[in-house]
């Protein structure tokens, strides 16, 4: 790895010393852009994705914008700076070359945890980023998975693609939930996006399938600057799923996705989500940072439902919100966040009624270990016109150990003496009678422990579709490994 | 006043805190707490509109030139009596014809150096400080019949004090202690309040503000459990121009115990914001905090509690809940109830609702013949009545409830709003 | 005292009452029976002036007042008493507090006398005692953590304090054991007299055997379908609903049959 990074930044430096001898040009033709970002870089990346004039100046405006802001620092984390002028905002595809050529040369420890979730060998293969081609099972199961998408209207692809088949659709809806400018790290995203998914469900269609980004093999890399954008037109319904159990390798640090999703007059998206990127090591060193900012609108009697379970990332920044703009329209947010080793997660949700009867529910479970740090932060707002809006939270922690944090931060700002907000929260540990008990019946503490904290997340995971259930449970049970003393 | 000012209140509130910190003309004993107060508050900060302990309160009334003068003003001749006891500040400085105290509480013209005295404000308070109180209760002492401290602000125009208490509980000593804000002028009460209890101290204290019009008040209530003792504070507030109130607390030997009790009510255009924040830093301690908040009209009602466990602190048991009703359109609440916990053997909750008055109970008094406006006032009444009931002294349970009626009491016009 | 002509009302938007007819005049005691959503809940509180019940059609006249123009508190202050099926708890009012509100405001409207303190807190424990409630409820808040029994027993009481002329009690059979079924009962007899008039709506026939109705009206979909003497309450009981709601081949009470 390290001797890779070595080879990496020596090349990298020729590049930037070439930078303004080569100009323009070369920079197009090269495949992996020195570090460093100004308008120059943005230029190239739309440039190689042949993007439309309009797309870049939307680009330059929030590149523009976004030098007039500020890093966060309101979050409940702590992480040296990120020196974003060391990261190169394009490189092509990883080439066969450089990658481990089978399993043998995996981190066998990688491989251990493959095996405790029962991963098959082949997708083993395809998330450690062995140099094998294209996982033929997936191709197959993709092709019988688009006809099948296609028959029903409903368009699936990356991003790019679709800023090329369908760029009326794109224009429209691109930045209209997270405008370019709403925060620094989405502002950033917006001015160097280079993937993501595209989805727009038609008019009164259920999508036949859950949508996964899993099988979105298309595109290989997960971007570090994913762009993902669903539309769900009136009376339409899909679920999407991102994310997988298995920790996946990724060598980029900084990860600022974002999310918007529009949900039309009575339209439904159920979006969940299991992360379980790189956490670094136990003082989570070489860890992942992960910046997300994720939004839905939902129009009159719509609903947009958030499911996460978070295990991963050294640092994870994220907030999936729904705003309430029409009426009786549902926002729903479920989510497991759970932090070992020096893990610090700082996520939670918010609610912005502003129609009438608008319902909202929050549920959220945080399971904090070892030295981590575990925050929900989550903001009710009922506006000025949220008649007979309704809130309810329910906000539980579970410390294991005495030397991790659990925190709670929920702002609730009413407006509307109609609207009702309810907010609980408690905190609890695995009791030693619980555990006493369990033994006594012959099953063991970390078993044991892990039971318990399926019970605790039970009221998530029933959120979620059946099979991602099954195995964001075994997740948890091998994150708790040796979490618990 | 001038536009610039409100451009950069921030630091034009801390060249005038520095000014008038620099030219105030202490008793002796505060000298040296001024000097370190003065240098810890050139170096802080006043809040601006992103500092986000402040994320609920412009402190755009102050741009009104409050901090340029200290008030000049007499208090008014006929003081409210709950006790035989009785102190009274007029605008921070002691006003010793009132003064009558029980054996064994001894006074004292000083102030200390004291940890949690971190706002700028407080700061100030300490920096500026002219005149201070100190209270000490004797070990051992029981005082049967409650001190009543009466903080005076008096001014015509807009002006500023600087008042502060401190009260140290000896060992096995019991006090009830009636801390009462009253001014109705453009005075701002700066306000340091700070007790401290020592092992089998337990104190019962009151705080009622009812200082209202166009009064501002910023304070900081601190307890310093340094023994194993226990406080119940009650503390009924109603908003005023501006009203900020930081309450921390320090649980620091194991087995204290600390109740907070509170109603605040915002009214019309006016303006309350409780920062409440209990420290758990040993184990085996107790907190329990109840917060009851109403906003009518354009008043704005916000509360932040925060209970935070240290590491080490196992055994703690803490909670807080808060509960707040939004009497009409144009009124807003927010409330923020943190926990921030470094332990886990511990048992911690809080609970915040918002919401409105029950339209079956409405319709129930109604079907028995009594009209809306009065039902209205009965079931706010009745939201904070289990806080009334509670108080432990008659007297001042006397004094809160014709406050509470006209505090909770239909303001002109209000029904057609809310229809 | 009590004319309603072809009154249609819907709760919520939802149209429940179709034409319904009855009259009260004083001194008498009416039973309202029928199945469970004929509408018998709907007409208790569609007269007391709940939010969401709506008359959409015809008329209720109290007294020769349409009620449709009143709130809630007018009708009561006219005297109009409404026992509710599921009375509802009020935490921090006290019902001393409460009766002392009511009372005051009732009595004032009607031009009777006020009473003082003492003489309220004695008529409230004499209340409480006719209906068998520990006169320690007074201090409590109104109903609350009252059990079904005590909470119908304080609706008793209420009404024992307020004398209305008109009582509409609403199921207030539902729930209680034998011993508290005669409690009430003896209070509403206690309360019978030629000024004033009562309309119980019941599901069940016993309350009947201890309050025995002049008339007896059996409402299904909205409408009274049947009306009779005391007799008709005992044929129901024998053959239940089902042989008049078949005939009117309506209602909602098709539900009820299938469950």
């Amino acid at each position: 790895m390290s001797s890779q990074a070595e080879l990496d930044n020596s090349e990298l430096d020729r590049v930037i010393r070439s930078e303004y001898e080569a100009g323009f040009t070369t920079l197009v033709e090269s495949d992996t852009l020195p570090p460093g970002l100004n308008e120059d870089v943005i230029r190239v990346i739309s440039a190689k994705k042949e993007e439309p004039e309009w797309l870049l100046e939307w680009r330059l405006e929030a590149y523009r914008h976004w030098q007039t802001m500020q890093e966060p620092n309101w979050a409940h984390v702590e992480y040296p700076p990120v020196d974003l002028n060391a990261i190169s905002y394009y490189s092509a595809p990883k080439s066969m070359e450089g990658r481990p050529k089978s399993l043998d040369e995996v981190d066998p420890e990688l491989l251990e945890t493959y095996k405790k979730l029962g991963i098959p060998l082949h997708e083993q293969e395809m998330l450690a980023g062995v140099a094998v081609d294209a996982v033929f099972d997936s191709v197959s199961v993709a092709t019988t998975f688009k006809s099948k998408l296609a028959e029903a209207g409903v368009i699936f692809c990356s991003i790019s693609e679709a800023v090329r088949e369908h760029p009326e659709l794109v224009r429209k809806y691109l930045g209209s939930v997270v405008p370019k400018g709403d925060n620094y790290f989405a502002g950033l995203n917006s001015a160097v996006f280079t993937d993501g998914s595209f989805v727009y469900i038609p008019k009164g269609v259920r999508c036949p399938m859950e949508l996964s980004t899993y099988f979105r093999i298309n595109e290989a890399n997960t971007g570090q600057f994913e762009r993902t954008l669903i539309v769900a037109d009136e009376g339409s319904y899909v679920s999407y799923l991102e994310g997988c159990t298995a920790p996946q390798r990724d060598e980029n640090q900084l990860h600022a996705a974002v999310v918007e999703l529009v949900a039309l007059p009575g339209a439904e998206i159920k979006y969940s989500t299991v992360q379980n990127w790189y956490p670094g090591d136990e003082d989570g060193k070489g860890g992942i940072y992960n910046f997300v900012t994720k939004r839905g609108v939902a129009h009159d009697h719509a609903k947009i439902s958030w499911t996460q379970v978070e295990t991963g990332s050294a640092i994870t920044w994220k907030y999936p919100s729904v705003v309430l703009r029409g009426d009786h329209s549902v926002g729903e947010f479920y989510s497991v966040a759970l932090t070992r080793h020096a893990q610090q997660a700082d996520t939670g949700t918010k609610m912005i009624h502003l129609g009438r009867n608008t319902k909202s529910t929050i549920v959220s479970k945080g399971i904090s270990a070892g030295k981590s740090s575990n925050a929900y932060r989550g903001l009710v707002r009922m506006g000025p016109r949220a008649e007979n809006a309704r809130n309810f939270t329910q906000c539980d922690s579970l410390l294991l150990g005495d030397t991790c944090g659990a925190h709670t931060f929920p702002y609730i700002e009413t407006k509307h003496p109609s609207a009702t907000v309810e907010h609980e929260a408690t905190t609890s540990k695995v009791s030693d009678d619980q555990l006493f008990l369990c033994r006594q019946r012959g099953i063991d503490p970390e078993k044991a422990i892990s039971m318990i904290v399926n019970g605790f997340c039970k009221e998530v995971f029933k959120e979620l579709p059946m099979e991602f259930a099954v195995e964001a449970g075994k997740l948890l049970e091998v994150s708790l490994e040796g979490a618990v003393g | 006043m001038s536009g610039d000012n409100a451009l950069n209140l921030p630091e034009d509130l801390k060249t005038r805190a520095l000014e008038n910190a620099r030219q105030a003309t202490p008793v002796e004993a505060l000298a040296p707490l001024r000097q370190e107060a003065l240098a810890a508050l050139e170096g802080a900060a006043f809040p601006g509109r992103k500092t986000e302990a402040w994320k609920y309160t412009s402190l755009y009334a102050l741009t009104d030139g409050h901090l340029a003068a200290r008030a000049e003003g007499a208090a008014p001749e006929d003081l409210p009596r709950l006790s035989d006891y009785r102190l009274v500040l007029v605008n921070g400085r002691l006003d010793e014809r009132h003064t009558t105290l029980p054996e064994g509480v001894s006074l004292g013209r000083r102030a200390s150096r004291l940890e949690g005295l971190t706002t700028p404000f407080a700061l100030y308070n300490g920096a500026a400080l002219e005149d201070a109180v100190t209270l000490d209760v004797a070990a051992n002492t029981d005082v049967s019949a409650p001190i009543q401290v009466l903080h005076v602000s008096a001014g015509d125009a807009p002006s500023h004090c600087n008042t502060r208490l401190e009260v140290n509980l000896a060992a096995g000593s019991r006090l009830t202690l009636i801390e009462q804000y009253l001014g109705a002028g453009p005075v701002l009460t700066n306000a340091v309040t700070a007790i401290q209890a020592a092992d089998n101290a337990r104190l019962t204290h009151y705080r009622l503000q009812a200082d209202a019009g166009d009064s501002l008040h910023i304070g900081t209530l601190l307890f310093q459990q340094t023994g194993v003792s226990r406080i119940d504070s009650y503390q009924l507030m109603a908003g005023n121009r501006l009203r900020r109130n930081d309450v921390r607390a320090f649980l620091d030997k194991s087995g204290a115990e600390l109740n907070m009790h509170g109603i605040f009510v915002a009214r019309d255009r006016s303006h309350i914001d409780n920062q409440l924040c209990v420290e758990h830093r040993v184990p085996e301690c107790t907190s329990n905090q109840v917060y009851r908040g109403l906003a009518g009209e354009k008043g704005r009602a916000v509360l932040n509690g925060r209970i935070h466990i240290h590491p080490g602190a196992k055994g703690t048991l803490a909670e807080l809940s808060n509960k707040n009703l939004l009497l009409n359109p144009g009124a807003e609440i927010d409330t923020k109830p943190e926990l921030e916990i470094y332990n886990d053997d511990v048992k911690c909750a809080h609970g915040a609702t918002v919401g409105q008055l029950d339209a079956l109970q409405q319709f129930y008094l109604q079907s028995r013949g009594i009209p809306l406006a009065e039902a209205k006032r009965m079931l706010s009444l009745g939201f904070v009545n289990e806080l009334i009931m509670s108080l432990p002294d008659q007297t001042v349970a006397d004094w809160a409830q014709p406050w509470l009626a006209a505090e909770l009491g239909q303001r002109p016009g209000a029904d057609e709003e809310a229809a | 005292m009590l004319e309603i002509r072809d009154l249609h009302a819907s709760v919520a938007g939802q149209p429940i009452l179709k034409g319904l007819n009855l009259t009260v005049k004083p001194g008498e005691v009416h039973a309202i029976m029928g199945p469970n959503g004929s509408g018998k809940s709907t007409l208790a509180n569609v007269l007391a002036g709940r939010d969401n019940y709506e008359i959409t059609g015809g008329e209720a006249l109290f007294e020769g007042k349409s009620l449709a123009e009143l709130e809630p508190e007018e009708r009561a202050q006219l005297g109009l008493f409404l026992a509710f099926q599921y009375p509802v708890e009020i935490p921090g009012v006290s019902n001393m507090e409460f009766l002392k509100a009511a009372l005051e405001a009732t009595r004032a409207a009607q031009g009777k006398e006020e009473w003082d303190s003492v003489t309220l807190l004695r008529k409230a424990r004499e209340a409480c005692k006719q209906v068998d409630l520990d006169p320690q409820f007074l201090k409590r808040g109104v109903n609350e953590g009252f059990s079904g029994g005590e909470k119908k027993r304080n609706e008793i009481m209420q009404m024992l304090l307020m004398e209305p002329k008109l009582a509409l009690l609403d199921e207030t059979d539902s729930g209680l054991d034998i011993d508290a079924l005669q409690t009430v009962a003896k209070g509403v007899n206690s309360l019978r007299g030629p000024e004033r008039g009562i309309v119980l709506v019941t599901h069940y026939q016993r309350l009947l055997d201890y309050i025995v109705p002049d008339h007896v009206h059996v409402l299904s979909g909205g409408r009274i379908i049947k009306s009779g003497g005391k007799e008709l309450a005992l044929e129901l009981e024998q053959h239940g609903y089902g042989w008049l709601t078949d005939d009117q081949n309506g209602g909602n009470d098709k539900e009820d049959r299938t469950a």
